[in-house]
């Protein structure tokens, strides 16, 4: 079995790289066991399809327009997406929906899709999160590890190596 | 007389909107505007020059090597810093891979969908289909057992109402004109492209150490170390595998999609009269291939008019006839200019905004008009392949021979090579050079295998930066066009930052002179079957290959294409 977690969104756009900000932070913090890849996605689609064609299961963090106030996170599967990708609340998503269709094309449609989006508030030209949104990343990071370990995979954390900011 | 407002246009990279004024069924006017970034110096300024492109690169997602690799030669060249030879070739291999994937998935993934009809391929024969495919090339992807596999597949995606990567196609509209079995075929490529497409990022994903957004580069050089002894650094074992996708990639490039570009140009060679717009060319030299920047395997320059005999070469790294001939107007952009207001160069660069609604004889567009010596000037693959045959470039002359001698047969009538000023002509210059980059590929892997194996191990070179200001700009020929980054360096420190990106140059409004850019110019003319399904507008904007990924932050979520038909 195998799982990729794959954090979207651009980083020189403050919030709107709050996907890749909660990817860095797993890689920094915890060590993950066989089977399970945390991929920095940026803002490509199709171009993770070498990485995410093996992947039995998919989680994907990113920015999205949830309704809510900024820092608010939510947690959709299966289901619950196509009708979320027909209101576009991320601008990643079109890419997203048509990565998830060609998996299905290429009969390695994942057997789970999840995605944990987060409300942003800014997404002007900047590397930082605002507050609110920088306070969700470990909120979602948790919501991420709780899916792995539903899964069934360990996770073990890990002091992070002050020069490599990744686990020692 | 009705105006065509295609808001946005779709199966792009980022957020453009085209209007067209259509009188007697043909575009007479149109206005293209869209995002670009503006202020990236906000976040550089200050920072080490040595960091840069780990930000630029994340400028776009889809083609995330190019603004690495442009940011690092800027400053390399406001360092005159010279980098190691098998830097340049690993450089080299990652920008002919990446330029390959890109080629790839641009025409089946984005434009094929113009031309190609698949409710259609649903109604061919798989016998017919193999006939054809035989008949234009000995790909062994094209047996009928695999095209029957693709049709079965298709109907029951398309049956599933899950259209998914299908849901915006113009499928049954009149201008569609392949044969069932020519679009079974090309569907049949559309699914075997996704897989080849992989292999191609395979080769960035080894060198670059990770893709999107490798890892490797580093001003001065790479950081891949090599030592063909070692487990952790770029082995052997790895270079021969990058050989080995190489050769496949070399497949079907040159057994299916030439053949199939030559083709579907045939059945459409009506649309070599549509969408020359501007016809003078720019393109840069690329592939370095000395460690200063005064050899390369591709070259560049200059065509004015469509007249192959006034090339002018851009021949190194910071030559001035690019450096000091590159400005950008905003006279019919949201934006405003200290001083007179007249065109600036990059290096003085300023992104002061100033949006007024939308004003047709006005500004209309956040991105920027570039020009070159003044003209407007066409970028991309087709002034890219016309550069190059016009230098005597041997693999283009022979990429570009053999497709059209494909397309003539099928339309059986002699296709000339003054068709590539057309719609038609971009998408298949793009075939043209992917063909040629595959060539390269292989050439690179060649020198960095022939180099290594006399003892050269070198991969980097350190920059050392000197007090006061220095300036410098990157190029690079990326898969759309003409690519620079604009540095000015003060004290070790970024001082100043200008990206001036290929889809600028393309999709740029008028200029101070009022004339058009080249989206705007390619429109006029087009015909327009039906104004309420503007296909014909889709294909000549797609044929550019747009990318306009950079900007996009729309506070409207809603990305269901509007197209509004007024009358007037």
């Amino acid at each position: 079995m195998s799982v990729a977690v794959v954090g979207l969104g651009n980083l020189i756009l403050s919030d709107d790289g709050v996907g890749v900000h909660v990817v860095q932070y797993l890689n920094e913090t915890f060590r993950f066991s066989d089977g399970v890849v945390v991929i920095d996605g940026g803002t490509s689609a199709i171009d993770l399809l070498d990485q995410l064609i093996e992947a039995e299961h998919l989680i994907f963090v990113d920015a999205a327009r949830t309704g809510g106030a900024p820092g608010t996170v939510v947690e959709l599967e299966g289901a619950q997406l196509p009708a979320w990708f027909r209101q576009r609340m991320s601008p990643h998503q079109v890419g997203l929906a048509d990565l998830l269709a060609t998996l299905t094309l290429m009969d390695h449609a994942p057997k789970s899709v999840t995605l944990i989006g987060i409300e942003p508030q800014s997404m002007e030209l900047g590397t930082e999160l605002t507050a609110a949104v920088r306070a969700a990343v470990v909120t979602a990071a948790t919501k991420v590890l709780a899916k792995l370990s539903a899964f069934g995979f360990d996770v073990v954390a890990c002091p992070a190596d002050t020069e490599t900011r990744l686990c020692a | 007389m009705t105006r065509i407002v295609v808001d946005p246009i779709t199966r792009i990279e980022g957020h453009l909107r085209i209007d067209c004024e259509v009188d007697g069924g043909k575009v007479n006017q149109a206005w293209s505007s869209g995002q670009m970034w503006r202020g990236i110096e906000i976040i550089l300024k200050g920072r080490d020059p040595r960091d840069a492109w780990i930000f630029t690169q994340r400028i776009c997602g889809v083609c995330t090597t190019v603004h690495a690799i442009t940011s690092v030669r800027a400053v390399e060249n406001a360092l005159q810093l010279e980098v190691p030879l098998n830097a340049q070739y690993i450089r080299n291999m990652i920008i002919a891979a990446h330029g390959v994937h890109d080629h790839i998935v641009h025409f089946y993934h984005l434009a094929a969908l113009d031309w190609v009809d698949i409710v259609s391929a649903l109604k061919g024969d798989p016998a017919g289909a193999a006939k054809i495919a035989a008949s234009l090339s000995e790909y062994k992807g094209n047996g009928e057992p695999a095209i029957k596999a693709v049709r079965d597949k298709l109907s029951g995606f398309v049956g599933s109402g899950q259209l998914g990567v299908y849901a915006s196609g113009y499928w049954g509209h009149p201008a569609m004109k392949l044969p069932p079995d020519i679009n079974l075929l090309a569907a049949t490529h559309y699914v075997q492209a996704l897989e080849v497409q992989r292999i191609a990022n395979k080769i960035v994903t080894v060198l670059g150490s990770k893709t999107p957004h490798i890892q490797n580069l580093a001003v001065g050089g790479v950081a891949n170390a090599i030592n063909p002894e070692s487990q952790s650094t770029l082995t052997l074992e790895r270079l021969f595998a990058i050989k080995a996708w190489i050769d496949e990639l070399d497949d079907f490039v040159n057994n299916a999609m030439i053949p199939d570009v030559g083709a579907v140009g045939a059945v459409y060679a009506d649309w070599t009269k549509y969408g020359a717009g501007v016809t003078n060319y720019l393109s840069v030299p690329d592939l370095p291939v000395d460690t200063k920047g005064t050899k390369f395997a591709m070259p560049g320059g200059y065509i004015k008019a469509a007249d192959l005999a006034t090339f002018k070469t851009v021949g190194h790294f910071g030559d001035p006839y690019f450096r000091d001939n590159v400005t950008e107007s905003v006279k019919h952009a949201w934006y405003s200019y200290s001083g007179d207001g007249t065109a600036l160069h990059p290096f003085k660069g300023e992104t002061s905004p100033q949006y007024t609604d939308w004003q047709d004889a006005g500004k209309y567009s956040w991105i920027k008009a570039p020009t070159f010596n003044g003209e407007r000037a066409q970028v991309g693959p087709l002034a890219n392949v016309l550069a190059m045959v016009a230098a005597g470039h041997e693999s283009t002359n022979k990429h570009l021979t053999r497709l059209l001698g494909i397309a003539s047969t099928v339309a059986g009538t002699q296709i000339p090579v003054d068709a590539v000023h057309s719609t038609i002509g971009r998408i298949a210059a793009r075939a043209v050079r992917c063909a040629v980059l595959l060539d390269e590929l292989k050439a690179q892997w060649q020198l960095l295998m022939d180099n290594i194996g006399k003892g050269d191990f070198a991969t980097f070179n350190r920059p050392v930066f000197p007090k006061g200001e220095v300036a410098g700009v990157g190029f690079h020929e990326a898969p759309r066009g003409v690519l620079s980054h604009w540095i000015v360096i003060e004290d070790g420190k970024i001082k100043n930052y200008q990206a001036v990106v290929p889809s600028t140059w393309n999709a740029g409004p008028r200029d101070d002179n009022d004339q058009p850019g080249p989206y705007e110019a390619s429109l006029v003319d087009n015909p327009i079957a039906d104004p309420d399904k503007p296909l014909e507008v889709l294909r000549t904007v797609h044929s550019f290959d747009p990318c306009i990924a950079c900007a996009i932050h729309l506070a409207d979520t809603d990305r269901r294409p509007i197209i509004s038909v007024k009358a007037f």
